[in-house]
C-alpha cells in the first residue's frame, strides 16, 4: 500500500539546504514523492509502506549529508 | 525581539569581531605593520567572524558539496587577506554572519507566528463524571462523549455540543469574526473558541486531534510543502545562478590578465563576484513571503491550503458563488403554507415524512416546523419505508402504505399529479399523497448582511461575480437582482454546476468557486481556486478546496484575494529587486567600479531588505 509518512526535521536552517535534502531523498530507491515544508520543518515521503524500513535510514543519511546535526522524527 | 541561545551567541561573536576589527584598523594605521604582522593583527577578528563559515565550508567540501555560499565567502575572504585587503576580508565574513543571523531570526519568528496557532486549544479538559465530580485530564486523552465544563474566560478544548448553560463565544481565532456568538444548550461549539460569559457543560463530539482547530493547524503547517511556481522558479534559478557566477569569476581572474596583465587587480574583481554570488536573498525571501501569508491570514480566518492557492487567487477574474450558504444565510424559513383539501399541519406532516433522512436545507426546515407543531419525528420514522431521494426533483416515501411525494413541479408531473398553476417566485416544494395534490410550501432564505458589500469589494480588486443556484429561475433571479449580479445560473444539480462553471471561465484570468462545502466538492475541485466557506466539518470539502474560510462571512473572499495579490506583489518585488541589484553589482565589479565593502553591503543589504519586505506578510 502506498502511504505518505510525515517526519519532523531539526537544524536545517536555510531553504536552499532543504531543497538539496529534498533532491537527495527523491533519488532514494522506492521513494515516489517527497516534499519538504521548510518553515513547518516537516518532510512528506510517499512510498510503498513495506519500503519504509529501507527508506528511512537512507533519508536520514541524505539529510545529514546536507546538515550533519539534522534528525528525522516520524510524526504519528 | 526574541533570540534563541545560539542566535545570541552568534550576535555576541559578531559584535566581538566588529570590536576586534576596529581595534585592528586603528592599530595598523598607527603601527604600519608588515604583510605578516598585519595578518596577525587582523587574525583574531577574522577567526571570530568567520570560524563557522570556514568550518562549514570545509565540512561540505569533505562531503563533496563545493559551491555553497560558505565556500564562496571563505575563498573570497581568504584571498582578500592574502592580497592585503585585511579589513575587507573580515568585513565579508562579518556581514555574511550578520546576514545569516538575520535570516535565522526571520525564519524563527515566522515559525513562531504559526506555532502560536497551535495554542488555539487548551491542553487540559475539566471532565465531569456521572456522579458530578470534576477532574482535569490531558486533552489528547479525552474521547468523544466526554462531558466537560468550560468557565467564563476559558477556551473550549474540544468540539462539542452544549448540554447546559448559555454564553457568548469569541470565535475570532477560528473565523476571524470579532463579534461574539451567542450559544445555548443544543448548539454545537468549536474547540478554540473563548467562553466570554457563563458556565458551559459540553459533551465532546470528537477527540482533540480531530477538532476543527486541529485541522486548521495541520492545514497551515502542511501548506508550505507544495511550492508555488515562483518558488520553483527561484530554486531553479539558484541552481544555475551560483555556478554561472563562479564560472564567470574564474574567467575574470584568468582571461583578462593574460591579455591586459595586472593579475591582482582582476583577481580582486573576481573575488567581488564571489561575494555577490550568494542567491540567499531570493532563496529565503520568496518562501518566507508565502509562509508569512499563510500564517498571517490564518489568524484572520482565511486558510490557504498551499502556495498555489495564493498564486492562483491573486490572478482571479471571476468569482462564482453557489448561492445558498454563501450569499444567503442557508437557513430556509417557511414563507407560506398553501394546503389543498387538508389542514396546514397535515401538509407539514406529509412533507416531513417525505423529507425525513435528507440533508437538504429544505428538509431541515420542514422537520423543524413539524416538531414546532408538536410532531414526533421518531414516531413518523417508525412507520416509514421506501424513503427515496430523486436527485434534483425531490423525495418520495411510503408512510404506512400511503405514498407521499414532496418536491418540484417536475417530480409531481412525472407521477401524474396535476398542479394548479401557481407563481414560482421562491423556493417551493409541492406535496402529493397517493397521487392527490395536497398543496405547496414556499421557503425563503435571507441574503447575508455583508453579501452586497462583498461583491462590491471583489469588483474593487478586479473580480466579477456570477451566481449559481439549484433553485428555480424566479428564486435565483430575486437574489441576483437584490445583489446586482447580472450573470447567474439556475435549476442546477451539483454535477451540472461543474459544466455551468466552465461557461463562466474567463479569458486570461482564474476562475474561483465559492461554496458552503456541502455537496459541492466537484465544483470546488473543478475550478482554479475552490473556496469552502462556513465550518471546517466536511472532509470532502477540505480535501477539494484550495482555500477554507471557517467563518461564513462573504467579505473574507475579497480579503483573501487582496491578501494573495499583496503576497504575489511582494514576491515579485523581491525577485526583481534582488536579481536587479545583483546583476548591477556584477557589471560594476567586472569594470572594477566596486570594492569588496560595497559588494558585501549589496549582498547582505539585499537579503535584509528582501526579508523585511517578506515579513510584512506576517502582520
Amino acid at each position: 500500500m502506498t502511504v505518505t509518512k510525515i517526519y519532523k526535521f531539526t537544524d536545517i536552517d536555510c531553504p536552499n539546504c532543504a531543497a538539496k535534502a529534498e533532491a537527495k531523498i527523491k533519488k532514494i530507491k522506492g521513494v515516489q514523492d517527497v516534499a519538504i515544508a521548510f518553515f513547518a520543518q516537516k518532510v512528506f515521503i510517499t512510498a510503498e509502506e513495506s519500503d519504509f524500513a529501507e527508506i528511512y535510514p537512507a533519508a536520514v543519511k541524505a539529510v545529514q549529508a546536507v546538515e550533519a546535526d539534522c534528525e528525522l522524527i516520524e510524526l504519528k | 525581539m526574541k533570540l534563541s541561545r545560539s542566535q545570541k551567541r552568534k550576535l555576541y561573536e559578531i559584535l566581538g569581531a566588529a570590536a576586534l576589527l576596529i581595534a585592528a584598523v586603528i592599530l595598523s594605521a598607527i603601527l604600519k605593520p608588515t604583510w605578516w604582522a598585519a595578518i596577525l593583527l587582523y587574525l583574531p577578528a577574522f577567526v571570530l567572524a568567520g570560524h563557522e563559515t570556514i568550518t562549514s565550508a570545509l565540512r561540505n567540501i569533505l562531503r563533496g558539496q563545493v559551491f555553497d555560499e560558505h565556500f564562496l565567502m571563505s575563498v573570497a575572504s581568504i584571498a582578500a587577506m592574502i592580497l592585503g585587503e585585511h579589513a575587507e576580508a573580515v568585513g565579508v565574513l562579518l556581514f555574511g554572519a550578520l546576514g545569516e543571523l538575520f535570516e535565522s531570526y526571520a525564519i524563527s519568528s515566522a515559525r513562531r507566528s504559526v506555532k502560536a496557532l497551535a495554542k488555539l486549544c487548551p491542553d487540559t479538559v475539566r471532565v465531569v463524571s456521572p456522579d458530578g465530580n470534576t477532574s482535569e485530564i490531558a486533552a489528547e486523552t479525552a474521547e468523544a462523549g466526554t462531558v466537560f465544563l468550560v468557565a467564563a474566560g476559558e477556551r473550549i478544548p474540544l468540539d462539542g455540543i452544549i448540554l447546559e448553560g448559555e454564553a457568548a463565544l469569541d470565535c475570532a481565532a477560528l473565523t476571524g469574526e470579532s463579534l461574539p456568538v451567542e450559544v445555548e444548550a443544543g448548539h454545537e461549539v468549536a474547540a478554540g473558541a473563548i467562553n466570554l460569559s457563563g458556565l458551559l457543560k459540553i459533551r465532546a463530539l470528537r477527540p482533540a486531534k480531530e477538532s476543527g482547530a486541529a485541522r486548521i493547524i495541520a492545514m497551515v503547517e502542511d501548506a508550505s510543502a507544495k511550492k508555488a511556481r515562483s518558488e520553483a522558479f527561484i530554486t531553479k534559478f539558484a541552481r544555475y545562478y551560483t555556478p554561472i557566477v563562479v564560472g564567470a569569476a574564474l574567467l575574470l581572474a584568468i582571461v583578462p590578465p593574460l591579455i591586459f596583465g595586472g593579475f591582482t587587480d582582476w583577481l580582486y574583481r573576481a573575488l567581488n563576484f564571489l561575494v555577490i554570488s550568494c542567491p540567499c536573498a531570493l532563496v529565503i525571501s520568496v518562501p518566507l513571503t508565502f509562509f508569512g501569508t499563510i500564517g498571517g491570514s490564518a489568524r484572520r480566518g482565511i486558510l490557504f491550503k498551499d502556495n498555489y492557492a495564493i498564486e492562483n487567487l491573486s490572478a482571479a477574474k471571476i468569482a462564482a458563488f453557489d448561492k445558498t450558504g454563501t450569499l444567503t444565510e442557508g437557513h430556509l424559513s417557511i414563507d407560506q403554507i398553501r394546503p389543498v383539501s387538508c389542514t396546514p399541519n397535515e401538509l407539514i406532516a406529509y412533507a416531513a415524512a417525505a423529507e425525513y433522512g435528507s440533508t437538504h436545507p429544505i428538509a431541515k426546515t420542514v422537520l423543524e416546523a413539524f416538531e414546532g407543531i408538536g410532531g414526533v419525528i421518531g414516531g413518523v420514522a417508525e412507520q416509514l419505508s421506501q424513503s427515496t431521494e430523486l436527485r434534483g426533483r425531490g423525495r418520495t416515501c411510503s408512510l404506512g402504505g400511503v405514498i407521499i411525494a414532496a418536491g418540484n413541479r417536475k417530480l409531481l408531473e412525472e407521477m401524474g399529479v396535476q398542479i394548479p398553476s401557481t407563481e414560482e417566485n421562491t423556493t417551493v416544494i409541492y406535496v402529493s399523497v397517493d397521487g392527490q395534490y395536497r398543496g405547496s410550501i414556499t421557503f425563503s432564505d435571507r441574503i447575508k448582511a455583508d453579501s452586497a458589500e462583498a461583491i462590491g469589494k471583489l469588483r474593487n480588486v478586479g473580480v466579477g461575480t456570477v451566481m449559481l443556484s439549484g433553485d428555480n429561475r424566479n428564486g435565483a433571479e430575486k437574489v441576483a437582482a437584490q445583489l446586482g449580479i447580472s450573470r447567474f445560473g439556475w435549476g442546477l444539480l451539483p454535477e451540472e454546476k461543474v459544466t455551468a462553471l466552465e461557461s463562466y471561465r474567463p479569458e486570461g484570468g482564474k476562475l474561483i468557486f465559492v461554496g458552503d462545502g456541502i455537496n459541492d466538492a466537484p465544483s470546488l475541485a473543478a475550478t482554479d481556486v475552490g473556496i469552502a466557506m462556513g465550518g471546517i466539518g466536511s472532509d470532502a470539502a477540505i480535501e477539494a478546496a484550495d482555500v477554507v474560510l471557517p467563518g461564513d462571512n462573504p467579505l473574507k473572499v475579497a480579503e483573501a484575494v487582496r491578501i494573495s495579490k499583496k503576497a504575489m506583489a511582494i514576491a515579485k518585488q523581491n525577485i526583481v529587486f534582488a536579481i536587479g541589484i545583483k546583476v548591477l553589482f556584477l557589471i560594476l565589479s567586472a569594470f572594477g567600479l566596486t570594492n569588496m565593502w560595497m559588494s558585501v553591503f549589496a549582498d547582505v543589504g539585499v537579503s535584509v531588505l528582501a526579508i523585511l519586505n517578506a515579513m510584512r506578510t506576517l502582520k
